[in-house]
């Protein structure tokens, strides 16, 4: 059943790829994310070379003097320290490295474990609930929908003390199943009704092969859009949280690195340091939207129509 | 569905906007001393134990005055040869007191000025200070006052207080202890023709029958009184005080408006300051005390004149050198912090753990690269800027030492104190000096035979302080790196007291504590009331021997200091007290903090900077009753 | 009849929902370490004294009779009395909640105007390199993290050019010294502008991407292209015919941006110091000061709840395509 997924699905990236070349924003998002993507495989590998002195969290660069300019061991990129240092002498550039690294682990983990959670319970909610499971299943949706989700993070990391990467992850993937689950439904609701999934349950199919072999394919890469947005989403809801101080400060993420800058006081005068973490975010946030918003025209019934 | 109406209203939006961007209007002129702080004061009720931070007490301290102070620069006081400590001067006391022994009790006699007056024209008596002091004796408010009534804990040395005529008082002493001169009659004093009738009132409700006021009764009538909310339920310009500002304007979490008591009855006496003397004011309209969050935007407010004196970090001080009109001073603070280790748990009750670990925080690194200054390093849980009491012949565990040399040796104590590896920490070693770890140490083993158990490094969030925060992550690394299963676990300052000292009188529960430290009083007197044995939260609720250090010798020792009136005779005591903390390591002292102010010297002369004062350094009470427009 | 049912079982279930989300917020805080008297009680009391104390908050009822005690006091909206600020949390909420509306509000006009005037004109000209750069430049705007945005703004108008106040709504010293009403406004604006362009320019790019699909769904309408055969002018068309049926959906999203910024709205009141709910939360959970964290969220939660069903309700009447059973 997975491989009748997974070949239906290789069927459509042959099929969209092409279509997919001629959007030159997509194509702009692609090379962004691949940069960052070789960043963030790139880190591991740096960081390990550079040795103790470049660990992103705790490591110092001894020889370096007091900067006048910034009165701290903060000082501008040089050779030996491509971003520069921060206000303790730290290689800023290993701590970005890293920074991308987590951005991705929290962002794809997010993303893939909301798109399961989300894919099976659009499934449940549209194929084989009943009215009572469906309901059930949609209004807990609009319920967390309802929370304000920022402030309950930040409710949340004063409770436990501050928030685990992990607890961090899991929270968002609680909250992040919902919009995939109402574009698989909604899709689900209506190919249900469609005449050859009809034939294919007269003919004696059972229902989870229906929903593997007929369903889910057409339906799948309709949620790939809302998931492109829930890794955008969550690579800035963690910086939000980090720079609020309720993240982990053991993970040295983007948001961090503009929390530790904040809080040192060099906001104003070490841009180096300021600059680079809120790009990252920004770039691989926007390569992550632009990519699916290119994906959706071409799957999306409703605006492929309009080509 | 239309539009329109969001587009005028955008217009009309964008036309304000454009209005006031041409048009900023010019501020008033005034000689307010605009202060840039970075906490809110949480309240100016002095009877409540909230508001005993140094904020609220910034305020409170500028309505309610003292019977004796500490002088303002800490010098010696000539008319104070008999006391306990010969810093101390009178300010609402007309003298110093004077002793009389009668039979197995002392008597202490108290001659107050005649001419200090409440704002609204009362005059200040023996009545007031009589009732304030029965306050203290009957219903134990302000509750964070009783330390300095009580040797005990339950008890007051004090038995009872009389008014011999309008500007004499008498106190009978069980006992003649030095906290009587430094605590007792360092308590504000406060109007009975206010507060008396709030009181009674509240006794009228809590107390039935017409026996003695039940312990319990004494407590819902205390909490009553500490939940007044002054502003609220005594508007501002009601509360009746001495000092020289009055609270005119609050804003909560924005600003507060203090304004100069043009009447003030100190006016014009001379107050002499590291030699020389000043006239006392206040010369300045007032006091607005603004908050700003975040320090850069603090900066900025000082940078653009927007306020008058700012703290800034000492990363700061080449942008602030760069303006002619400003000035910049630094100042330490009586601050304590330090690493508390739980000695009811494993492995934090072996000494050669603590030693380990005493050795591996390198604080001087951390104060040069993460605090860039702001923490100098103690080695004594009495600060150094106490040089009084301060023993400075204490062990400096490793000072000087490399990062790889202090893991050596922390390695090496370990290793003699029983413990083991499943893979012991690699140093490259030459010529018996380690010069660098080579590989981590793995599977630490305690002399039980056991294997250690993750030790939690219980610290401050970074939001609540970036750069202890900081100082954790370092801590653990380098404990990691030996081969202890460190682990910092950021946790909210209330949770922190919450656990240290379990408010229902359970066992704490912490390993090792960095978040919480103290703002020490210049008398000594608080080592006894944090270390001695009786204040294990587990014995006393509430307590502050979260360590749960306990030693017979030094116990005894610091009974015997708080009896002590000769002060050097008290301090040879205070100093062995000292040493057996830094022997036995129930907390290893870590730092204190300095910090540096930037003020106006064109719009305010006449600065003094005090040192050992809170939050104080320029901001201090006697500051604003001396400086001067220019 | 029919009519009202629908809005009759959103208002319904919208209760439902507040209902299930006020019962998490109860349990969040129930779980929450350390007393929440901590502050109230003082560590040296007897065991009955604190006892006394604990019966007069109501904590020493079981779980299920605070529960209920709890929900009563929310509808009838009594959130209890703040610990920082010793004054009723409605009280404290009243004075915030128009500080936050205002700076919300207006940001959300602005970048909604700004928004559908763009997204017009770029659905106008696909594929242009106008539509390229403005979706480029309205997306990089989008997905920054506004805290730092906040910042570099904060950092050039208020720091390198001097322009406006650094932060705060108000300007102390002239209100605590006495200033006219005339004044007051000035400066309440004065404060406005830079948190205005920040949230504006952080958001309307969500608008106009909104318009540009909802205009290009709309073009292909078989009205539009008979206006367009008719030999109308490209303005007109664009103006009358197209555009006005293609903002349907960017008024929804403006009603919901307004519930959800203010949510979200956490992040710029701090970088700005803005007295408003958002800023309060957050120095309300620093400060456990539970009753007022939890009166925050209370109010936030009903925002965003009534938002969605106003949207819901106003899309079941005004838009015919959408049918509901």
């Amino acid at each position: 059943m997975i491989e009748d997924l997974l070949y239906e699905l290789k069927g459509l990236w042959g099929e969209n790829w092409p279509r997919f070349k001629a959007n030159k924003l997509g194509i702009i998002g692609v090379v962004i994310l691949l940069l960052f993507l070789f960043f963030a495989l790139f880190g591991p590998i740096y960081l390990e070379m550079m040795g103790n002195s470049y660990s992103p969290l705790s490591g110092m660069d001894t020889s370096l003097g007091i900067n006048p300019e910034t009165n701290s061991y903060a000082w501008p990129p040089s050779l030996k320290h491509p971003m520069g240092t921060d206000s303790k002498g730290s290689d800023i550039f290993s701590q970005f490295l890293n920074g991308s690294y987590l951005a991705f682990l929290i962002g794809i983990s997010i993303a893939l474990g909301s798109a399961i959670l989300g894919v099976i319970m659009g499934l449940i909610s549209g194929y084989w609930g009943g009215r009572w499971i469906d309901s059930l299943i949609m209004r807990s949706a609009d319920a967390l929908v309802s929370i304000p989700f920022l402030p309950l993070l930040i409710v949340i990391a004063a409770v436990v003390g501050s928030l685990h990467l992990f607890t961090f992850i899991m929270i968002m993937m609680v909250f992040s199943w919902i919009g995939v689950c109402r574009v698989i439904r909604a899709q689900t609701l209506s190919l249900r009704t469609r005449p050859y999934i009809d034939a294919a349950r007269v003919a004696g199919a059972s229902s989870s092969r229906i929903i593997f072999k007929h369903i889910a394919p057409n339906v799948i890469p309709l949620g790939f859009y809302e998931l492109t947005m829930i890794v955008g989403a969550a690579i800035i809801t963690e910086s939000g949280i980090s720079f609020l101080g309720f993240g982990d400060p053991t993970q040295m993420s983007w948001g961090m690195m503009i929390n530790f800058c904040t809080a040192q006081g060099h906001t104003f005068k070490a841009p180096w340091w300021l600059l680079p973490p809120g790009f990252g975010i920004t770039l691989l946030s926007m390569a992550f939207y632009l990519i699916g918003r290119a994906f959706d025209e071409i799957v999306n019934p409703r605006l492929r129509k309009m080509e | 569905m239309n539009y329109k109406f969001l587009i005028i209203l955008a217009i009309l939006l964008v036309l304000a906007l454009l209005i006031v961007g041409t048009n900023i209007s010019e501020k008033p002129q005034n000689n307010y001393l605009r202060i840039a702080a970075g906490q809110e004061i949480k309240g100016i009720n002095p009877f409540n134990p909230a508001f005993n931070d140094a904020y609220s007490q910034f305020v409170i301290s500028n309505i309610w005055e003292e019977l004796y102070r500490y002088t303002p620069d800490f010098s010696d006081n000539p008319s104070a040869k008999s006391s306990s400590d010969r810093r101390i001067f009178p300010w609402i006391a007309e003298e110093m007191p004077s002793y009389k022994k009668v039979g197995d009790k002392y008597e202490a006699i108290i001659k107050l000025r005649d001419d200090v007056y409440w704002w609204d024209g009362e005059r200040l008596t023996a009545d007031d200070v009589v009732f304030t002091s029965n306050l203290m004796l009957k219903f134990r408010i302000p509750p964070q006052s009783w330390a300095g009534w009580s040797i005990t804990g339950d008890e007051s040395y004090v038995e009872s207080v009389q008014k011999l005529d309008d500007f004499t008082v008498k106190y009978t002493l069980k006992e003649l202890v030095p906290i009587f001169e430094t605590g007792a009659l360092m308590g504000y004093i406060f109007p009975k023709h206010q507060w008396e009738t709030i009181i009674e009132k509240s006794i009228e409700n809590h107390h039935k029958g017409t026996d003695k006021i039940s312990e319990d009764e004494r407590i819902l009538i205390a909490s009553e009184i500490w939940s007044i909310n002054l502003g609220k339920n005594i508007k501002l310009n009601e509360i009746i005080g001495s000092g020289p500002f009055k609270p005119a304007d609050w804003r909560k979490g924005e600003y507060i408006r203090l304004d100069a008591n043009k009447d003030y009855w100190a006016k014009g006496r001379i107050l002499e300051i590291d030699g020389r003397e000043y006239e006392i004011g206040p010369y300045i309209d007032g006091i607005l005390r603004k908050v700003y969050r975040s320090p850069d935007i603090s900066n900025l407010a000082m940078k653009r004149g927007e306020v008058d004196i700012a703290g800034i970090s000492p990363s700061d001080i080449p942008d602030f050198e760069k303006f002619k009109t400003m000035k910049i001073e630094d100042y330490t603070a009586n601050s304590l912090f330090y690493l508390g280790f739980n000695l009811r748990r494993k492995p934090m009750s072996y000494l050669s753990f603590r030693q380990a670990v005493s050795y591996l925080y390198n604080k001087e690194l951390l104060n040069e690269r993460i605090f860039h200054g702001r923490l100098p390093p103690i080695n004594s849980v009495v600060p150094f800027v106490n040089d009084y009491w301060h023993n400075s012949n204490l062990s400096k565990y490793g000072r000087g030492m490399s990062t790889a040399e202090r893991e050596y040796k922390a390695y090496t104590i370990l290793k003699e104190g029983g413990f083991k590896w499943s893979k012991e920490p690699g140093f490259n070693i030459v010529d018996g000096e380690a010069t660098e770890l080579i590989e981590k140490g793995e599977g630490l083993i305690m002399p039980d035979g056991k294997i250690c158990p993750e030790v939690k490094l219980m610290g401050a969030r970074p939001e609540d302080a970036p750069d202890s925060a900081q100082a954790n992550i370092m801590l653990q690394g380098w404990m990691l790196d030996i081969g202890i299963p460190a682990k910092y676990t950021p946790t909210e300052f209330a949770t922190a007291v919450d656990k240290l000292s379990p408010i229902d009188g359970s066992e704490p529960d912490f390993d090792i504590n960095t978040s919480v430290g103290w703002l020490t009083d210049p008398d000594p007197g608080y080592i006894k009331d944090i270390w001695h044995s009786t204040q294990m939260p587990e014995v006393t609720a509430g307590g502050s021997n979260y360590s749960g250090y306990n030693n017979p010798e030094f116990d005894e020792m610091a009974e015997e200091s708080a009896r002590e009136m000769n002060p050097e005779e008290r301090r040879e005591m205070i100093f062995k007290l000292q040493e057996m903390i830094s022997k036995d390591l129930p907390v290893y002292p870590t730092s204190t903090v300095k910090r540096i102010q930037v003020y106006r010297a064109d719009k305010f002369k006449d600065w003094f900077n005090r040192k050992m004062y809170g939050i104080g350094g320029c901001n201090n009470p006697y500051s604003y009753m001396i400086i001067k427009p220019t | 009849m029919g009519r009202l049912r629908y809005p009759l079982r959103r208002i319904i279930e919208g209760l439902i929902t507040l209902f299930i989300v006020m019962t998490i917020i109860f349990l969040l805080f129930r779980v929450m370490p350390g007393d929440p008297l901590s502050i109230v009680i003082d560590p040296k009391m007897t065991p009955e004294v604190k006892e006394m104390i604990r019966h007069s908050y109501g904590l020493d009822q079981p779980m299920f009779v605070q529960y209920g005690i709890y929900l009563k006091n929310l509808l009838t909206l009594n959130l209890g009395e703040s610990f920082r600020y010793s004054q009723p949390v409605s009280e404290v909420l009243a004075a915030k909640i128009p500080n936050t509306l205002l700076l919300f509000t207006s940001a959300s006009v602005l970048s909604a105007v700004l928004g559908i005037i763009l997204g017009r004109i770029i659905a106008w000209r696909r594929n242009s390199k106008l539509e390229y750069g403005l979706t480029l430049a309205g997306l990089f705007f989008y997905e920054m993290p506004i805290f730092w945005f906040g910042l570099i703004l904060i950092y050039l108008f208020a720091f390198r050019l001097n322009l406006f106040p650094i932060s705060g709504m108000i300007d102390f010293e002239l209100w605590t010294l006495g200033a006219t009403t005339g004044e007051k406004i000035i400066d309440i604006l004065h404060h406005l502008i830079l948190p205005l362009i920040t949230l504006t320019t952080a958001s309307f790019c969500g608008m106009m991407l909104l318009m540009r699909t909802s205009m290009v769904e709309t073009m292909k309408e078989d009205y539009v292209e008979a206006a367009k055969a008719r030999g109308l002018p490209d303005k007109v068309v664009r103006d009358s015919y197209a555009a006005r049926n293609a903002e349907l959906p960017v008024i929804t999203a403006f009603i919901l941006s307004l519930s959800a910024s203010i949510g979200g709205g956490v992040l710029t009141e701090k970088i700005f110091s803005w007295p408003g709910i958002g800023y309060e939360l957050y120095q309300a959970t620093i400060g456990r000061d539970y009753p007022l964290a939890q009166g925050c969220f209370f109010i936030l939660t009903l925002m965003t709840i009534l938002a969605v069903i106003v949207i819901d309700i106003s899309y079941a009447y005004l838009d015919p395509r959408v049918s509901y059973d």
